[in-house]
């Protein structure tokens, strides 16, 4: 899980020290697992994605470090999505005309500048949610019937019936703890989105 | 109730869940919540939880599935199906290749996200869709197999395995291949054909697709298209905008919304049908034509919508020039806005598409030509007054045409050059004004609807304008012959005139001679002649005697009369619009001329033959100066000189005049109407009087039918009349069952239009008295002829030729009956009659 501590504005001062490895590891956590689910958006395989996000941060912090980045011209968001896209062209060009079969129909043009920011905004909050969830577990003190009780319910699609008796709780009860699990994700998630100030 | 007892009635939590997720609707459960603040914002709390949960479920679903028991490898989730590999693996689940171990087949198997339903509702919705959809098969159409749930829950569907690639990337291909000309959009439009037509195919099951995407449309190595997801997008709600989705639009949808159409970026979730997909289709047709959107969506949510549903976008043609402006209308035609406006169906498109490969001229082309002409109306608030003068100038034009139907071509081109002039004049032009220039408008009818609902719109902007402007397509339809709907916007003007002028006005005089016209083109002349009297009581208060205005009504009048029989004062009034025109207008003037035609009708009607040839050579020379051995006019008058000759049997005048006549009715060119329907008439009256050629005289009628019973759909004398006079042709040549049928019909309607005991009436049961004894029904022929001749010997002049045929067939039935007496006193009033047309031919 990244670090939710410092903000993205704070972590841009930190990478023009190359000494400063932690900062460079937060970038990579913050940004990694988003512009991997960026690039499988755009058609690509997982281990495509990977390479994709592995080459775009690479080339971001070299770009960084020569000053070709300047935060008043544009966004971060901007910029990584610019580095992004252009890899995935490459890759779709050395592939040739892809022939593969579609059940699926979530592939975006990449011309369309909304759209490439819509998918990334949805990246970067599916990281939140799911970096959320990490917290919910380990960081509170929620008790692990409340979220197993939220899980059977809401993730697993179980009846409230079954949950309440295999917990051994009252209907009443299974729903007051998915109410306290909402509740406490709602707050998680709104703190853990106030790092990226330096996005948009 | 207090708070106390309030808080005891208050639902468990559980209800309150089911009341949130939208599965109960109990009455009693509405009321409570209606009354209780607290149970409102519970419900509202749990809504608004599960929305964030189910967030998270979406997001964390990989995680899940990672903690789930069965691992990573997705082979023993789905029963029945051995996973091949992966596909592709997206926003709303993966897709694996896999076998069904049952049938052996290959197919896609697409797995949903845990967390892809929040309610049961759509879950429910889901399987309703899929069942519809696996209904399709269709070669255009990927079929959905079945869905069902994996062993840890998440639900699946099986379809069809489709190799191929996505439309847009076929698209690119064939442009750089083709160019982007005339070749490329023919393959194009063949593809789409087949697109169109598996759209279509599902539309008739009752299917929408409501997600129409290139990324949907797979197109396999023999080109052959595949449309993928039917019903998947309602059944997962991941159509563009779902009612429950527009107030929050996430980012996935955004994707999505360059296809979507007005009434689904609205969420008019009630106007969301088969022509939402038309609209998407559009959208990739014009993406693919041109290599763009039509809208560059940008900016937030709002201003999506606002775009979609307000800004034109450019025409294909000008991103593209090498499309022809057939092309650009289809195209452009596809994706208007009001889906009242574009392609009703896939089939309809495909139509278009298909005329287009065929070189037809297409639909579109002809509703953009109407639409751009409404859509300046509008624009440039073309005042009403210059719409009404167009619709004059359309008039003028519809008038000739009926004469000269061989320019209807240029005048359709002559109409819309002048509506550009009209607007050009108004410092309106612009692009699409030009277009004008080369369309032509199909149809004048088209036309006038569209004036009519501009009439109606600026009934209360601009109330004179609007009732001159509805005066004027009065007139239109008076010129092409429909004279009932001519009558309905005279009625219309008229009673918006009286709501506006309070005084006698030169507009309301006008409105009622107008209506008059109206109603005395339908053989209805007692009304009309109401009418004509009020215009010209007001007319003789605004303009006096001594005007043309008030001379025309006269005339107008007069000819009313005249037709009611009333042959005293129509000459009266004849020669009372001759005396103002030769006084105001000049002795010779084609006015005068028209009137004394006119008159030498009516005299000829009033059994004053020699008269009546008098006043028609005498107008016969001023047309002929004035205008030239061509005009329409001569033809007219030498028709009526034909017909008086026939009455006095003089066949060998009669035949040449009729003969020119018909030679200048023609000289337009076009279409035959009512007046060549009299001209063959006439003919069929000759050689029946001349009694040599049966054969033309029947062909002749047949054809003056024809041509007369469009116009007179719903009954007219000179129909009756015509019937009548096959009637006896038929019983000449011996056909007396067929003979006796159209006498029945012509008194049948001679009744129905005719005053009781008109002289046409009397004629015509004389017809039906002789069809009747050639049946040997002869008590019924002797009724029926005996009544007609008392009519007709009363009401017609004594020379009347149609009383001695009505009195010779008497004669020959009262022989038949046996009755001598009978017999002989006919023949003395025959003896008479034959006297009384000597003495009328000796008056020429």
């Amino acid at each position: 899980m990244q670090d939710y501590t410092r903000t993205t504005t704070a972590m841009l001062d930190g990478l023009f020290d190359s000494e400063n490895s932690t900062v460079w590891a937060d970038f990579d956590r913050r940004y990694r697992p988003i512009l991997v689910g960026f690039s499988r958006r755009l058609g690509l395989s997982d281990a495509d994605a990977a390479d994709v996000a592995q080459e775009t941060i690479a080339r971001f912090v070299t770009e960084y470090r020569d000053g070709k980045y300047d935060r008043e011209r544009a966004r971060l968001r901007s910029w990584l999505v610019g580095i992004a896209k252009y890899r995935v062209l490459e890759i779709q060009r050395k592939r040739g005309v892809r022939k593969e079969a579609r059940g699926e129909s979530a592939i975006f043009s990449l011309s369309d500048e909304q759209t490439m920011t819509a998918a990334w905004d949805e990246e970067r909050r599916s990281a939140v949610l799911r970096d959320a969830m990490e917290r919910l577990r380990t960081e509170t003190r929620t008790s692990p019937k409340t979220i197993e009780a939220f899980e059977m319910l809401m993730v697993r699609n179980q009846p409230v019936a079954k949950v309440a008796e295999q917990l051994e709780m009252s209907s009443h009860d299974v729903y007051l703890a998915k109410s306290r699990v909402a509740q406490k994700l709602r707050d998680i998630v709104s703190e853990m989105e106030k790092v990226y100030d330096g996005e948009f | 109730m207090d708070s106390a007892n309030g808080q005891d009635q208050c639902p468990d939590l559980s209800v309150l869940e089911d009341v949130a997720r939208g599965i109960t609707t109990d009455e009693s459960l509405t009321r409570h919540l209606l009354e209780c603040e607290a149970c409102r914002k519970k419900v509202d709390e749990i809504a608004s939880d599960n929305d964030l949960l189910s967030e998270f479920v979406v997001a964390n679903a990989t995680t899940f599935q990672l903690d789930a028991p069965v691992g990573s490898t997705p082979d023993s989730d789905i029963p029945g199906y051995e996973i091949e590999g992966e596909i592709h693996r997206g926003g709303q689940g993966v897709v694996y290749k896999a076998t069904q171990i049952a049938t052996k087949r290959t197919v896609a198997v697409k797995t949903l996200l845990h967390g892809a339903f929040a309610t049961t509702r759509q879950r429910i919705r889901f399987e309703r869709e899929v069942e519809l959809a696996a209904g399709l098969v269709h070669p255009a159409v990927v079929t959905v197999f079945e869905s069902g749930v994996t062993s840890d829950g998440r639900h699946y569907l099986a379809m069809e395995y489709v190799e191929g690639e996505t439309l847009d990337v076929h698209v690119a291909r064939l442009r750089d291949e083709l160019g982007q000309g005339r070749v490329f959009v023919d393959r194009l439009f063949r593809l789409f054909e087949r697109i169109c037509d598996g759209v279509n195919y599902a539309h008739q099951r009752g299917v929408i697709h409501r997600d129409l995407k290139p990324s949907n449309i797979i197109v396999d190595a023999e080109g052959a298209p595949h449309v993928l997801d039917f019903g998947v997008a309602k059944a997962v709600g991941s159509e563009a905008m779902d009612e429950e989705r527009t107030t929050t639009m996430p980012g996935e949808f955004v994707g999505t919304l360059a296809y979507a159409s007005p009434e689904q970026v609205l969420g008019d979730s009630h106007l969301i049908d088969i022509r939402s997909d038309v609209y998407a289709l559009g959208v990739i047709l014009y993406e693919a034509l041109t290599g763009q959107r039509p809208y560059k969506l940008a900016g937030s949510l709002a201003d999506v919508v606002y775009t979609i549903s307000e800004v034109d976008p450019p025409s294909p043609t000008s991103i593209n020039p090498e499309l022809t402006a057939e092309v650009n209308a289809i195209v452009m035609h596809t994706i208007r806005k009001s889906v009242d406006e574009r392609y009703q169906s896939a089939r309809a498109l495909y139509l278009d598409l298909d005329r287009f490969l065929r070189g037809v001229p297409i639909e579109a082309r002809r509703d953009n030509a109407l639409y751009v002409f409404r859509k300046n109306l509008y624009r440039y608030r073309v005042p009403v007054a210059i719409a009404a003068t167009f619709v004059l100038l359309i008039v003028t034009f519809a008038i000739n045409a009926t004469r000269q139907a061989s320019i209807e071509r240029g005048l359709r081109k002559e109409s819309a050059a002048r509506l550009l002039t009209i607007t050009n004049s108004l410092g309106t032009f612009d692009q699409e004004t030009s277009e004008l220039a080369d369309i032509e408008l199909q149809s004048l009818a088209d036309l006038l609807d569209v004036l009519d609902e501009f009439a109606d719109e600026t009934e209360r902007s601009d109330p004179i304008g609007s009732a001159q402007l509805r005066a004027a397509i009065g007139t239109a339809y008076l010129g092409r012959e429909s004279f009932e709907i001519a009558e309905d916007r005279y009625r219309q003007t008229l009673t918006q005139m009286r709501g506006i002028y309070r005084k006698p006005h030169a507009d309301v005089a006008e409105a009622h001679h107008n209506l008059a016209r109206s109603l005395w083109k339908q053989g209805r002349y007692e009304e009309a002649q109401v009418d004509y009297r009020e215009a010209l009581r007001l007319r003789l208060l605004l303009f006096g005697a001594e005007s043309a205005e008030t001379a025309h009504t006269t005339h107008h009048l007069a000819s009313t009369l005249q037709l009611l029989d009333q042959f005293d004062e129509s000459v009266e009034l004849y020669e009372e619009a001759i005396r103002v025109r030769r006084q105001i207008l000049g002795a010779d003037h084609p006015q005068v001329a028209n009137t004394l035609m006119s008159l030498g009708g009516c005299l000829r009607d009033a059994g004053h033959l020699g008269k009546a040839a008098t006043r028609l050579r005498e107008s016969l020379e001023i047309i002929r100066t004035d205008s030239g051995p061509d005009d329409w006019r001569v033809s007219r008058v030498e028709h009526v000189l034909a017909m008086l000759y026939i009455d006095l049997a003089e066949f060998d005048k009669a035949e040449p005049m009729l003969d020119d006549s018909l030679r200048i009715k023609r000289l337009g060119g076009g279409d035959e109407d009512l007046n060549d329907a009299r001209g063959y008439y006439e003919f069929a009256r000759l050689d029946y009087m001349r009694g040599e050629d049966m054969l033309s005289a029947e062909a002749q009628c047949r054809r003056a039918l024809d041509l007369m019973r469009g116009p007179y759909a719903s009954g007219h004398w000179e129909l009756a009349q015509t019937h009548g006079l096959l009637s006896r042709i038929l019983l000449e040549q011996g056909r007396r069952k067929e003979a006796l049928a159209e006498a029945q019909l012509a008194v049948g309607m001679s009744e129905a239009v005719n005053p009781p005991n008109h002289w046409r009436v009397g004629w015509e049961r004389c017809g039906l008295g002789a069809a009747l004894a050639a049946n040997e029904r002869l008590k019924d022929a002797w009724i029926s002829t005996t009544d007609g001749l008392e009519i007709v010997s009363t009401t017609r002049p004594p020379g009347d030729w149609r009383i001695r045929w009505s009195l010779e067939h008497a004669i020959e039935l009262a022989r038949a009956m046996d009755d001598a007496e009978a017999a002989r006193s006919l023949e003395i009033r025959l003896a008479s009659a034959r006297d009384e047309a000597k003495k009328a031919r000796s008056e020429l």
